[in-house]
Formats: C-alpha cells, sequence, structure tokens
C-alpha cells in the first residue's frame, strides 16, 4: 500500500488495526503522518473512528516539522494547537523532540502501555536537519541537488558531519 | 411479473452466510445500516461489522487496511457517497495496491427516488469504470444478487457493486448460474439487440421487446449485469446476428453501458446504435414511475429507440 495520495495512511492503519483485532493478533500498528498531510479532512475521519473503535493497538506519529510544500505551516494552513487538536478527538497524546532517541523510545514505551486509545506522538522535527543544503531552508520540500552540492555533502560526511 | 422481497434483505441474508463460512467476510457502513438493511449481519457478528459514520473517504481507506490482514470488506454506501467521496481512497489505498475491497453503491439512479439530485448517481458506474481491473456489476433481481454476490466474494479483487435496495421484479429462476464478465440472453431475437442493466432497465428491455413482438419485430434482450470486463463475445456475436443495438441503463450513457457496448462495437464489429439512459442530466427529487418518464427510462423509449435503429438499418 502506499499512502502517497495524502491522508489515506491513517485510515489504511486503523484497517490493519481493526483486522488484528479481530484475529487476536497481539501487535502495535505504527503509522507516521506529516503536519502538511493533516490538512487533509481524511485525517480527522481517521482520528474520529480510531478514538472510537478503541485502538491502542494503533500508535501514530506527526513529523510535526512545521513546514509544507509551500511555506510555513502557520502561513499555510495553520494546525493551530496540534495537541489539543488530537487530545480533543480522544487520542493519548505525547511530545518529544523528534530528533532524540531516547525520547522517542520513551514515548512508544508509554504508548505501548495505552489501554484503551490510539496513541498520537507528536514530534518536533527540523526539515533537513543536519544537512546543511536543506535545513532552514523554506524550499527543501523537494529541492534540485546539483554535483556540487552532492560532493561537498560527500566530503563533509566523510569528516563526519554534514 | 411478481414483487419480490427488498434486495438489501437479500444482500444481508447472502453475507450473513458467506460470514458463517469463512471468517475474512466483514461489513461495512457510513451511517446506512438501516437503509442498507445490515442490522442482522451486525446482530449475528458484531465483532465482524463497523459503522464508519458519515464518513466514506475513511471507511474505503480502513476497508483496505483490513483488506491488506487477509480480511474481505464489503463497504456501502449511496451510491454517490460510494463513488465519488470515496474515489482516490478506493482508488489508489485499494485498487492500486491490488488488494480486494468490496465496495457497493446502493439506490443507483432513479432508485434513489425522493433522496433526490444529491442522492442520485448517474455517474457512479462511469467513475468506477475507469478504475484499472476493476470489476463493476450491477444485478437486476435477487437471484442474480445473490449468484454474484458470491461471485465477488470468491473474486480475489475489488469490486463495485450497484445495489437495489428495494424490491424488484423477478427475472431468473432460483437455479440460474452466473458468472462476472458473462451476460445473460434473456431473450433471443434477430433484428435488434436490446442491452440493458439493473433493476430498472431489465425488465423495462424485457417489456419492449413484449412490445416490439406486436409489430412483428424481434428484440434479444441481454442482461449485461457486468459492464467491466464487459462481455465482448457476447457483443459481436449480437452485432453478427443483429447489427443493431439499443443499450439500457440507469445511469448516464456517458461511461457506463452504452459507452462499454459502443466500444467494443466500433472496435470489433460496427454496428448501428442507440443509447438509452440519463442525457447529461443531474438527477431531481421525484417517484420512480415520475423518473422513469423524466429520463426516458421506460419500455416504450427503448422500443421507439429499437423502431428508430431498424430504420437507419434498412
Amino acid at each position: 500500500m502506499t499512502a502517497g495520495s495524502l491522508g489515506q495512511g491513517l485510515s489504511a492503519g486503523i484497517g490493519k488495526a481493526l483486522g488484528h483485532r479481530i484475529d487476536g493478533i497481539d501487535s502495535k500498528i505504527y503509522v507516521i503522518i506529516g503536519d502538511g498531510e493533516s490538512n487533509e479532512g481524511q485525517v480527522w475521519e481517521a482520528a474520529m473512528s480510531a478514538s472510537h473503535y478503541k485502538l491502542n493497538n494503533l500508535i501514530a506519529f506527526t513529523d510535526y516539522n512545521k513546514m509544507q510544500i509551500d511555506g510555513y505551516t502557520q502561513d499555510i494552513m495553520d494546525l493551530d494547537d496540534l495537541n489539543a487538536k488530537w487530545v480533543g478527538f480522544g487520542w493519548n497524546v505525547l511530545r518529544v523532540d523528534g530528533h532524540c532517541f531516547p525520547a522517542l523510545n520513551r514515548a512508544i514505551r508509554k504508548a505501548k502501555e495505552e489501554k484503551c486509545r490510539p496513541t498520537m506522538i507528536i514530534m518536533d522535527t527540523i526539515k533537513g536537519k543536519g544537512a546543511y543544503f536543506a535545513e532552514g531552508n523554506l524550499g527543501n520540500h523537494n529541492m534540485p541537488f546539483d554535483y556540487d552540492t552532492a560532493k561537498e555533502a560527500i566530503t563533509r560526511l566523510e569528516k563526519g558531519a554534514v | 411479473m411478481g414483487k419480490e422481497k427488498d434486495m438489501r434483505a437479500t444482500y444481508n441474508d447472502t453475507l450473513i452466510d458467506l460470514a458463517s463460512k469463512d471468517e475474512r467476510i466483514v461489513l461495512m457502513e457510513a451511517d446506512l445500516m438501516n437503509a442498507s438493511g445490515t442490522v442482522t449481519f451486525k446482530n449475528t457478528y458484531p465483532e465482524r461489522f463497523f459503522d464508519m459514520g458519515v464518513a466514506e473517504a475513511n471507511m474505503a481507506g480502513v476497508a483496505a487496511g483490513l483488506s491488506s490482514v487477509g480480511k474481505i470488506p464489503f463497504a456501502a454506501s449511496f451510491a454517490p457517497f460510494a463513488s465519488r467521496k470515496t474515489y482516490d481512497q478506493f482508488f489508489i489505498s485499494a485498487n492500486y495496491a491490488h488488494l480486494n475491497v468490496k465496495m457497493v453503491g446502493t439506490d443507483p439512479g432513479i432508485t434513489a427516488q425522493v433522496n433526490g439530485g444529491t442522492h442520485m448517481s448517474f455517474e457512479d458506474g462511469g467513475l468506477m469504470r475507469n478504475i484499472p481491473g476493476l470489476v463493476v456489476f450491477e444485478p437486476c433481481d435477487n437471484v442474480s444478487l445473490e449468484k454474484l454476490i458470491r461471485k465477488a466474494a470468491e473474486y480475489e479483487g475489488c469490486t463495485y457493486m450497484r445495489l437495489h435496495r428495494k424490491g424488484g421484479n423477478i427475472i431468473y429462476k432460483e437455479d440460474e448460474e452466473f458468472e462476472l464478465g458473462k451476460g445473460v440472453v434473456l431473450r433471443d431475437g434477430s433484428d435488434v439487440t436490446l442491452v440493458a442493466t439493473g433493476l430498472v432497465m431489465v425488465q423495462e428491455a424485457l417489456d419492449a421487446a413484449d412490445e416490439l413482438k406486436k409489430e412483428g419485430i424481434s428484440a434479444a434482450v441481454i442482461d449485461m449485469h457486468t459492464i467491466k470486463p464487459i462481455d465482448r463475445e457476447l457483443i459481436v456475436k449480437y452485432a453478427e446476428k443483429t447489427g443493431a443495438f439499443v443499450t439500457c441503463e440507469n445511469h448516464q450513457v456517458v461511461n457506463f453501458l452504452g459507452s462499454a457496448v459502443a466500444e467494443v462495437l466500433a472496435e470489433e464489429h460496427p454496428a448501428l446504435m442507440k443509447r438509452v439512459g440519463v442525457q447529461d442530466a443531474f438527477g431531481e427529487v421525484g417517484k420512480l414511475d415520475y423518473l422513469k418518464e423524466r429520463y426516458g427510462l421506460t419500455a416504450a423509449n427503448i422500443a421507439d429507440n429499437a423502431r428508430a435503429v431498424l430504420k437507419q438499418k434498412k
């Protein structure tokens, strides 16, 4: 399956979670969605249904980098209080630094203990973090990548950092 | 011809029976469980029934997810919502992923009656016909409905069925067998072929054939229950035999039955044809008899078109 047509991944994950529940499979279904993707109405239809069906076997992440293709999310389509939205839709909501693996691990462990709600882990991230040519560049969603940049990036990688 | 039980009751009963034999069968609704008549399925298999609320796009996506872990979901809503509101989700999450989702559009075309234009879909079948590999069909009575649901459940891949909810006419005997993609010759004939689909139009076509018979015109009647893949062989056979066609559909004449038949004729065996169906119009509020007249979905109009095409043939 693909979630390449934005908004469809969460619904697909819900279907898998429901299917595993019917079959008594003890598993967790993980879904990752974008902040720009969260403009899609389907995400919120899905959000409503996951809590309605009490899918504690569903753990979702929002890659909250505050940027979408046309610019900053607050300028293009403001998500306002993202935590409050997911709380309002009945989810267990956790917020972490998306670049901190120990914090992510702790959040996932906590999500696995949840008894009756799906969990949304909102990850504060920086788009293109650590890549000198991408970080902080508003056009980094789909930027051209020329030979010189590649060469420079490889040189930096070999020195241990981009 | 007598009236039968509601077709939605057959839908419900058939799925309960299928579910009793196959634990992969699950049923989904979008706040229309009572309209679709699936309450007893819900009560029989509550763990395999999901009402997704008024959120058809999510229903289609969740259905795809269920299919991806081995379930066979039947998901229903009124035809315009089962098609227009789920199109991208059904297209990408289910069909592009080669999954096994059975989408069901209820109250197709004028059978939406007093629900009016917002609920009256003349384009759902055409939209669905555009999805690569999708099987699209429309049963015309309870016997064909039950048998074709069973075929759809057996078939590994996505399907779209136009489901008439209310009672219809009795067209078939209980022992009739069906294949998806194979039309059924209800009446043989040599002057003109009436190709019809669905509860409304198969009966109208049979009535038109009776009318024409009185004038000495021999009209064949084909129930083309499967629009995609269309039964090319049967169309060519009757093109050779009659050389004249009238297609009859409770749908826009664009991109459903009329188009499918025309495409086969143009490519394989050119023949004269007329298309009876909705002519580039929106739905409106009314009872079935009024709407039949309003859109020309009548035996009289089919017969007129048959006479017209025979005039061209001469």
